[in-house]
């Protein structure tokens, strides 16, 4: 690091990013965490109400459902997502005979509309004729045949195996940049020293991306606590509330129900979230390297 | 030397940010300088469109309705409109049906609403009449009324307080049980059953002949609500329930509503849908029907579009009304209608009245029926229309059928939520009629 | 890798074992690759499939091959999804938002990775705090926003918000990369008499490649999938992006799928071309930053 004495420079470089996010992402929010103090319906006139929307959420059963659904999230994406991503960039990284043809078909889910992932797994998981229950059939296993989607009790967990697959491809790439920073002086010593590949991953590769896992993990954490468009379109959070998360609740009581405050504390109440568990994980993670 | 190198490139950096701001700001501010009439900091966005005349430009919302015969001839007929009236240009903007309403009530908060758009009627008009969003439309009611072409009742949707505030086009008739004449014919059934013990029967026939009775697909949760329950539980509760349950003085806990929902745990628990109920689309529902997976499909009116135009050639149709209790009745409410900004006022005001009194002709709404569509106003099939047998029973059976409420159109959205949400949950087994029926209840006192 | 082939090869039984190994542990590796392969590119081979069938076939048969083969499918998408128009103003606005957060992210990233003073930490909290709102909440208050700023129904009132949403990401993982470069890489340019800008442009930029890339293409495929703001935001239909068109296909009781694939189809290729394209830059920046370390 250095000490820079003319602090108009930092100022200068900084302020373009500044000012763009300050007011296009932060004044918004902050304006909506203000609505979370009222009661509007977007029709009539605001009234404050206090904390009243936040003691209405505390005590409404779907809003904790919706979050013990966002804390599945998070576990499936943090434990899915990263190590699998990881691993794939691990191998995709060396010589494998065809490495872009798998690298463009690990990136593809991340880039592939929303509606098709949907309509494609929800076949996947039909109970009627699902490949899923299919293959279970065929391998004998026809006890474990379920209606994946369509039991309150599975729905959650199916749902989660989507959202693993549709996002491997973002910490892949992540990670695969990640990689091409790691010296390949440090991994050629390595192996003269007699290394192999094991030893180099587990004491040069990981420890050199040891930064950018973090990253990973909390862009995973952020990103699960607001997740919304993939159970948006494939289940709309049922049935019977079995698959709702935060957002999707949120964005029900707002637009449909009309409850502008209500859904502004429910988005306060991710912020918060969000914030507690990516210090906690931080905490812990940092610990540990330490 | 290294200075005027640095300032060089701070410059430069600065230089191009600016260069993409303006790019960019002054690409979109050409292309929509024409596009601002959208109510603005006035409400009054009138353009000046020759040197002699004003043209007076009002925008139009609608959600649109892709392959739909009667979406393409509305939009044809606003734009014959325009044609017609150089003076008055109504400039169209679609949303897709699932956005729209997101769309209409964020606007709607920063108090830019359009001039004239499509509402839905009962329960989600009255917030928009609440918040003086729209204004009332009582100066031109009797283009309508006094010639017979509507029912008061038909506009009773759109009224409060004695104040009317859209003129509808459609009316959408939310269940008809269709059927498939040879599938019922090889379990024995000539005619579709009268009775509901008849009907569970047949269900029971249809499964120990090895076929799924009936293809629901809930996904979606406004089926059950809006197929299944308006039509079931009227037969329970008549059509007074809903106000009565609004005004206090009868409960979603009363037992006849009970034993609607009942029926719905009835229908599940003896296995007269698809194993997927839960999982598939009203799409899919009627595929499911299409594809011989099963021997009925229970949907609104708007099933059919898609059952004449995709079902196999040898498929015979049938159609009959949901057979429980006495009276036939069949939930409707008038649909796909249009309201007016409450801050259009002048020569704009008047300018929206003649719009809307040429658009809701007796023209209109004869196209509407040639094109498959049951219409909000008193309007006679033409004799020599050529249109499918089933859609011209649907329209014989709605005819004789008393009107009942739909649920989506009568209750406050956030209790509808709930009620659709149990109703899922009946169908899984998380709850039972009775505790559907007080959660319902408990989201209506909460409200 | 390539330990069989060096000289010093004591055993030659033990090569063979090893070698053996290694080719089983070759084929399990395949054999995941492969079966990854499928489960990923399942989905879009139904999407194309799908988009060229009738609807009375899709309807019929949502899973085998198209009896016959409707081109005209992908006639109406085109006309259906509005994409002539479409097209251009989502590559318009989905690349200078990309523009313009890559440049402004990088500056900053640049200082708040390699400089020390006192606002850092604070700041770069503040920038990575962005990422935890959920977009929706933001809706209402960003139409209030650009309406008071007169922009609204303009391509601006899409870049900024799209800039702005990308920034915490951009500068998390920008920063957190130029964090890991070792100090003597400013050292020798700075003896050079580079300046500060200098060092950025022509050090800490090229080093940065492959993080550069990923954000680009996660920034882009963002910005090209946007539907919310590009839904609130924009009302002329000259101005507005494909994902509104894509929506198109649904209506209230039907959604046209056959036309909807066939639309989602086209889409997909340009993005599929923008990864190829700079995934690249992903892979090969290594070989080049690793020549000039």
């Amino acid at each position: 690091m250095h000490l820079l004495k003319n602090p108009w420079k930092i100022g200068a470089g900084i302020a373009p990013a500044f000012l763009i996010y300050t007011i296009f992402c932060i004044v918004p929010i902050f304006v909506s965490f203000y609505y979370s103090f009222m009661s509007w319906n977007g029709f009539s006139p605001m009234q404050f109400v206090g904390l009243a929307n936040y003691k209405a959420i505390l005590q409404d059963p779907v809003f904790w459902l919706s979050f013990r659904n966002n804390i599945l999230v998070v576990l499936a994406s943090v434990f899915g997502q990263v190590p699998i991503a990881l691993v794939l960039a691990l191998i995709l990284n060396r010589k494998v005979k065809g490495a872009k043809f798998f690298r463009t078909i690990a990136f593809m889910p991340v880039v592939i509309s929303t509606v098709v992932i949907s309509l494609t797994w929800k076949m996947i998981f039909n109970v009627e004729y699902g490949m899923f229950n299919w293959i279970l059939q065929k391998i004998g296993l026809e006890f474990l045949r379920q209606n994946w989607l369509g039991d309150p009790d599975l729905a959650m967990f199916a749902v989660c195996v989507v959202i693993i697959w549709q996002y491997v491809g973002l910490y892949f790439i992540i990670f695969m940049s990640a990689l091409q920073t790691v010296p390949s002086e440090i991994l050629e010593a390595a192996e003269l020293d007699g290394a192999n590949e094991w030893q180099k991953t587990w004491y040069v590769t990981l420890p050199s991306i040891w930064n950018v896992i973090l990253v990973s993990i909390v862009l995973c954490i952020s990103g699960s606590l607001k997740t919304f468009d993939l159970i948006f379109v494939m289940t709309s959070g049922g049935p019977a509330n079995a698959t709702e998360v935060m957002a999707t609740y949120m964005y029900t009581e707002t637009f449909r129900g009309l409850r502008y405050g209500y859904g502004s504390a429910i988005s306060v109440l991710i912020f918060v979230f969000s914030i507690g568990m990516i210090s906690l994980c931080m905490k812990w993670l940092g610990r540990r390297v330490a | 030397m290294q200075t005027l190198r640095k300032y060089t490139f701070q410059l430069l950096i600065v230089l191009l940010l600016v260069a993409l701001t303006a790019a960019c700001g002054g690409n979109s501010s050409s292309s929509s300088g024409d596009g601002s009439s959208n109510g603005g900091e006035s409400g009054g966005g009138v353009t000046s469109g020759g040197d002699t005349d004003e043209v007076i430009e009002l925008t139009f919302w609608a959600s649109s309705q892709p392959d739909r015969e009667d979406f393409k001839l509305t939009m044809a007929r606003v734009e014959r409109f325009n044609e017609e009236h150089p003076h008055i240009q109504m400039k169209i903007e679609t949303t897709a049906h699932a956005d729209y309403r997101t769309r209409l009530n964020t606007q709607a908060a920063g108090g830019q609403l359009p001039d004239i758009f499509q509402v839905w009627p009962g329960a989600e008009l009255k917030p928009l009449v609440d918040g003086n969003a729209v204004q009332p439309i009582n100066d031109i009611l009797d283009h309508w009324l006094d010639s017979g072409l509507m029912n008061p009742e038909v506009l009773s949707d759109f009224t409060f307080d004695g104040n009317t505030y859209a003129v509808p086009s459609a009316q959408n008739p939310t269940s008809f049980v269709f059927y498939d004449v040879d599938m019922l014919a090889s379990v024995g059934y000539d005619e579709f059953p009268e009775t509901y013990d008849e009907f569970k029967q047949l269900i029971e026939d249809l499964k120990a002949a090895g076929i799924t009775p009936i293809a629901l697909g809930n996904s979606a949760p406004w089926v059950l609500q809006s197929v299944y329950i308006s039509t079931i539980a009227d037969r329970f509760t008549g059509p007074e329930f809903l106000h009565q349950v609004m005004a206090g003085e009868r409960k979603f806990t009363d037992e006849d509503f009970v034993a609607a929902l009942r029926v719905i745990e009835e229908l599940c628990q003896m296995g007269a849908f698809n194993e997927d109920l839960n999982t598939i689309d009203s799409n899919q529902m009627i595929e499911y029907f299409l594809q011989g997976r099963s021997a009925m499909v229970i949907d609104g009116n708007w099933g059919i579009i898609s059952i004449l135009a995709n079902k196999p050639e040898d498929k015979n149709v049938g159609i009959a009304v949901f057979p429980l209790g006495e009276t036939k009745s069949i939930s409707t409410v008038a649909g796909n209608a249009w309201a007016l900004n409450s801050e259009l006022e002048g020569e704009r005001l008047e300018a929206a009245h003649t719009f809307m009194k040429w658009m809701f002709s007796e023209e209109f709404y004869r196209d509407l029926i040639s094109v498959g569509r049951i219409v909000a106003a008193n309007v006679e099939i033409p004799e020599d229309a050529d249109h499918d047998p089933l859609f011209l029973e649907m329209v014989r059976l709605f005819r004789e059928s008393p009107p009942a409420p739909v649920y989506d159109a009568t209750i406050p959205t956030a209790v509808n939520n709930v009620l659709q949400n149990e109703l899922q949950a009946i169908t899984v087994g998380r709850s039972t009629p009775e505790e559907a029926a007080e959660n319902i209840q408990r989201a209506l006192e909460n409200m | 890798m390539d330990a069989a082939y060096s000289p010093s090869r004591i055993d030659d039984r033990f090569s063979r074992k090893a070698r053996v190994k290694k080719r089983i542990g070759r084929v399990i590796v395949y054999a995941v690759l492969l079966g990854f392969a499928v489960v990923n590119a399942y989905p879009i081979l139904w999407m194309v499939m799908n988009s060229f069938k009738s609807k009375q076939n899709f309807a019929l048969n949502p899973f085998g091959w198209p009896t016959e083969w409707v081109l005209a499918n992908y006639a109406e998408a085109w006309e259906t999804a509005n994409i002539g128009t479409y097209f251009f103003n989502s590559v318009f606005v989905g690349l200078v938002a990309v523009a313009v957060s890559i440049l402004t992210g990088a500056l900053a990233a640049y200082f708040l990775s390699r400089f020390e003073f006192k606002l850092r930490a604070p700041l770069y909290g503040f920038f990575v705090m962005g990422m935890l709102v959920p977009i929706h909440a933001t809706l209402v208050p960003m139409f209030i926003l650009m309406q008071h700023l007169k922009i609204i129904n303009t391509h601006l009132a899409l870049i900024l918000p799209y800039a702005a949403f990308s920034m915490p990401i951009t500068l998390f993982l920008l920063t957190s990369f130029m964090a890991t470069f070792p100090k003597e890489v400013e050292e020798s340019a700075v003896m050079d008499g580079c300046g500060v800008w200098r060092i950025f442009v022509s050090v800490i930029l090229p080093m940065t490649r492959p993080v550069i890339a990923t954000a680009v293409i996660l920034n882009f495929i963002n910005n090209w999938n946007e539907f919310s703001f590009a839904l609130v935001l924009i009302n002329d239909d000259s101005l507005r992006t494909l994902p509104l068109g894509l929506a198109n296909f649904a209506g209230e009781h039907f959604t046209n799928y056959t036309g909807q694939m066939a639309a989602l189809t086209m889409v997909l290729i340009p993005t599929l071309v923008f990864y190829l394209l700079l995934e690249k830059h992903i892979v090969r920046g290594m070989t080049q930053g690793a020549v000039k370390g």
